[in-house]
């Protein structure tokens, strides 16, 4: 049975700010893209998009998102905080903590996170979270969070290039789950960690996505641009970026590239 | 002065917090002013011969610096093409490269109308908060 995301459009949602507008379509090609141009035109923090399906969904670098329509969860979330520029990318913490902590309610076990946006079950890969920052037309900056998780795509959706690194929900836990259901866990969890940000800055949001950062204590190597970076993890610092520590002791700091961990 | 030495000079101020510079040599000077809050660098580069009175062509070229540490992508994705290249006219607002740190995407806009005059950074490499990506010539 189809559910009716409509639901969500209708002001049911108890939330302070994630979640207060929401905007749903069957099938749109992008939700960032979508989320972007609300943006661009203004409107408040807390608009989402949700939609069934994504002809073009975005993942990091110009790759597709894989999404599959009406098995998954594909939303964009605008947020207009008074962060730094520097500190900006702490978002993407919190909306992977969000995500990490949603899927526990589902699956209590193997449930990880690899620095810095990656929820894996059991190693394999369950969400993708895209940030994107703009400026409006008021000359005001903007974040558009993008979230997709894979609910219940069976492993026919799952493209087979990528099957033994990723998975969902229904393959982990063996029975469909109610997309609502998922969503509205989602968008509370998005809330609770943006109120606790607004009230108290990133401290908290840190030292929980510490707690279930898997990366930390891992052998791993880094490719940023044309260099290597290969060390064991030490922690996550207070800007979120990963602490390497390379075989000369010399502590570096992460803040982008491709990531491999030793298992 | 070439645009190797000027590039180079640049390289060794950034991660200073060297403000202002002004190097002499040969009867040219070279001035740098790096505004470490803002945006942009306005950097002088006058042919002025300090020996001689002859005509002076004042060519100012401003950077366009980096506002966070990332990574520095100069398309959208690797399929893409350039936002700018050398040569290219953009205008205030324009994209001129993305900056991404642990999957943020911050676009970098063009504060003012201008000419690409050099991209300082290959694609896909680190940089740092305040260092120069492109050296723009002002329209």
């Amino acid at each position: 049975m189809m559910e009716k995301f409509s639901f969500f459009t209708k002001g049911r949602l108890n939330t302070k700010v994630v979640g207060k507008e929401v905007v749903f379509y069957e099938e749109t090609d992008s939700t960032n893209d979508d989320a972007y141009n609300l943006a661009m035109n203004g409107v408040d923090e807390g608009w989402v998009v949700i939609a069934r399906n994504q002809r073009k969904g975005k993942g990091s670098r110009g790759r597709v998102w894989t999404s599959p329509g009406g098995q998954n969860i594909y939303l964009s979330v605008v947020l207009r905080p008074k962060v730094s520029t520097e500190k900006a990318s702490l978002l993407t913490i919190l909306a992977t903590l969000a995500v990490a902590e949603t899927i526990n309610d589902y699956i209590s076990k193997g449930v990880s996170i690899k620095w810095p946006n990656d929820v894996l079950v059991s190693e394999k890969k369950i969400s993708g979270i895209l940030l994107e920052m703009g400026i409006d037309r008021n000359k005001d900056r903007f974040f558009i969070v993008g979230i997709g998780i894979n609910v219940n795509s069976t492993k026919l959706e799952i493209p087979t290039v990528v099957s033994d690194l990723a998975t969902s929900l229904y393959l982990e836990i063996g029975y469909a789950v109610s997309i609502k259901d998922v969503l509205f866990k989602l968008l509370y969890r998005l809330d609770h960690w943006y109120g606790k940000y607004n009230t108290y800055g990133f401290e908290e949001i840190i030292e929980r996505f510490r707690a279930q950062c898997a990366t930390i204590g891992k052998t791993v190597s880094v490719t940023v641009g044309e260099s290597l970076i290969e060390g064991l993890a030490l922690g996550v610092d207070e800007d979120g970026f990963l602490l390497v520590e390379d075989e000369d002791s010399v502590v570096k700091k992460v803040i982008s590239g491709h990531l491999k961990s030793e298992v | 002065m070439n645009l190797k030495e000027i590039k180079d000079i640049i390289e060794i101020i950034e991660g200073t917090d060297i403000s202002e510079i002004e190097i002499e040599r040969s009867g040219e000077r070279l001035v740098i002013k790096r505004n470490l809050n803002g945006l942009a660098d306005k950097i002088g580069v006058p042919d002025k011969s300090m020996t001689t009175n002859d005509a002076v062509e004042d060519r100012e070229l401003v950077a366009v610096v980096s506002p966070l540490v990332g990574s520095f992508y100069r398309s959208a994705s690797p399929d893409s093409p350039p936002f700018v290249e050398v040569g290219s006219e953009v205008r205030k607002g324009d994209v001129i490269c993305i900056i991404e740190s642990m999957k943020l995407n911050n676009e970098i806009e063009v504060e003012f109308d201008g000419i690409v005059v050099s991209v300082l950074i290959e694609n896909g490499q680190p940089v740092e908060y305040g260092q120069s990506l492109f050296l723009l010539e002002p329209l």
